[in-house]
């Protein structure tokens, strides 16, 4: 994968959620495109546009106005168009429950959205580090929560 | 940040904004987790009331709110009914509230309140008891509405249609009116169509 065209695409309906991400992005060394939408039902018309090219992460916070986080994963994980599309969970929740949820519908990784500006760095460092396809194959729910 | 404001850099001013903003939202929240708490756990004591007076009392306690923004309300002359009279107050404060809140921009909002005995059984779908009565409220607005295919995820609690930018909100309300009208083992339910207007109807059981 080369990583200077690394696509994310971050589902938030918390703006500034959504200007920390961009702003944390801005001072990694590798710096992929972002591109957000602010909820699941913006998503889900932006995954399935005829003319969209595909991003390589998406990043999704679960509680979000219309359409939630699980909403969406379910739907991408059973469309074969989104077959090679990772799914970060990037949420406040560590409920067991949203967890365990997440990892049986097929996220690739779950992200807590950490509490300051540093962690948040080092933690989009780490997942735009990861090489997918090794990741998913040896996937199970120890190494499932991303923890830095 | 008001007093010392033009000597900060916009950037210093954007975050402070965002600060307040925050928390701001925090403090509601808090206030209406504990309000859902509380409505949660309170003791269920039905005492026949009067809606007439209760819905003064609502009117008063929103004098500000519904005078500002020009709403009429046009109310029925409304029953007694087995109620618990603080809960019933906020479930409808926090209806009328939202019907004020998602107005629309173009017109006055004109909320209409109505009352009609109803029988059980022709809405067993929507978990009436068939053998009962319901005294059945409905209170509609002329606000932007929704799309029918939400109606019931927004009685579910932190659910909103909205980004937070557009509407603020905590996604608690309509919860706490669920809990309510479920302590009276009654029901609630909405209809709207966006763009034209809400419809809460409000069963309450006799």
């Amino acid at each position: 994968m080369q990583y200077d065209s690394l696509h994310i695409l971050l589902a938030d309906d918390d703006p500034d959620d959504r200007l920390f991400f961009k702003y944390a992005i801005e001072e990694l060394k590798i710096k992929p495109i972002v591109s957000t939408v602010n909820d699941g039902v913006e998503l889900m018309a932006y995954l399935t546009k005829p003319e969209v090219v595909l991003p390589h992460v998406v990043f999704l916070d679960l509680n979000m106005p219309r359409k939630g986080g699980m909403e969406c994963l379910k739907e991408i994980r059973t469309n074969k168009l989104f077959k090679d599309l990772s799914v970060a969970i990037y949420s406040t929740s560590g409920s067991e429950k949203d967890i365990e949820e997440s990892f049986v519908l097929g996220a690739n990784i779950y992200i807590r959205k950490p509490n300051d500006f540093n962690s948040l760095k080092k933690i989009l460092a780490e997942v735009i580090n990861i090489n997918w396809q090794y990741h998913t194959s040896g996937l199970n729910k120890e190494n499932f929560v991303l923890s830095i | 940040m008001e007093k010392s404001g033009n000597n900060l850099s916009e950037n210093v001013k954007d975050y402070l904004e965002r600060i307040i903003a925050s928390t701001a939202n925090m403090q509601k929240l808090i206030d209406d987790l504990l309000s859902f708490s509380r409505t949660a756990s309170a003791e269920k004591k039905l005492i026949p009331f009067d809606l007439n007076s209760l819905l003064d009392e609502v009117k008063k306690s929103m004098k500000y709110t519904l005078e500002e923004q020009n709403v009429t309300i046009i109310s029925d002359h409304l029953p007694v009914l087995k109620i618990i009279p603080f809960q019933f107050q906020q479930l409808l404060e926090n209806i009328i509230g939202n019907a004020v809140k998602y107005s629309r921009t173009d017109v006055n909002p004109v909320i209409t309140i109505t009352s009609e005995v109803v029988t059980g059984k022709d809405y067993t779908a929507e978990g009436a008891d068939y053998k009962k009565n319901y005294n059945k409220l409905s209170v509609t607005d002329n606000g932007i509405g929704f799309e029918q295919e939400y109606a019931k995820k927004i009685f579910e609690i932190f659910q909103r249609l909205h980004g937070k930018n557009e509407y603020s909100g905590t996604g608690i309300g309509l919860a706490i009116c669920k809990k309510i009208v479920e302590n009276h083992e009654g029901f609630i339910t909405a209809q709207s169509r966006k763009g034209e207007g809400a419809v809460f109807n409000i069963f309450i059981p006799l």
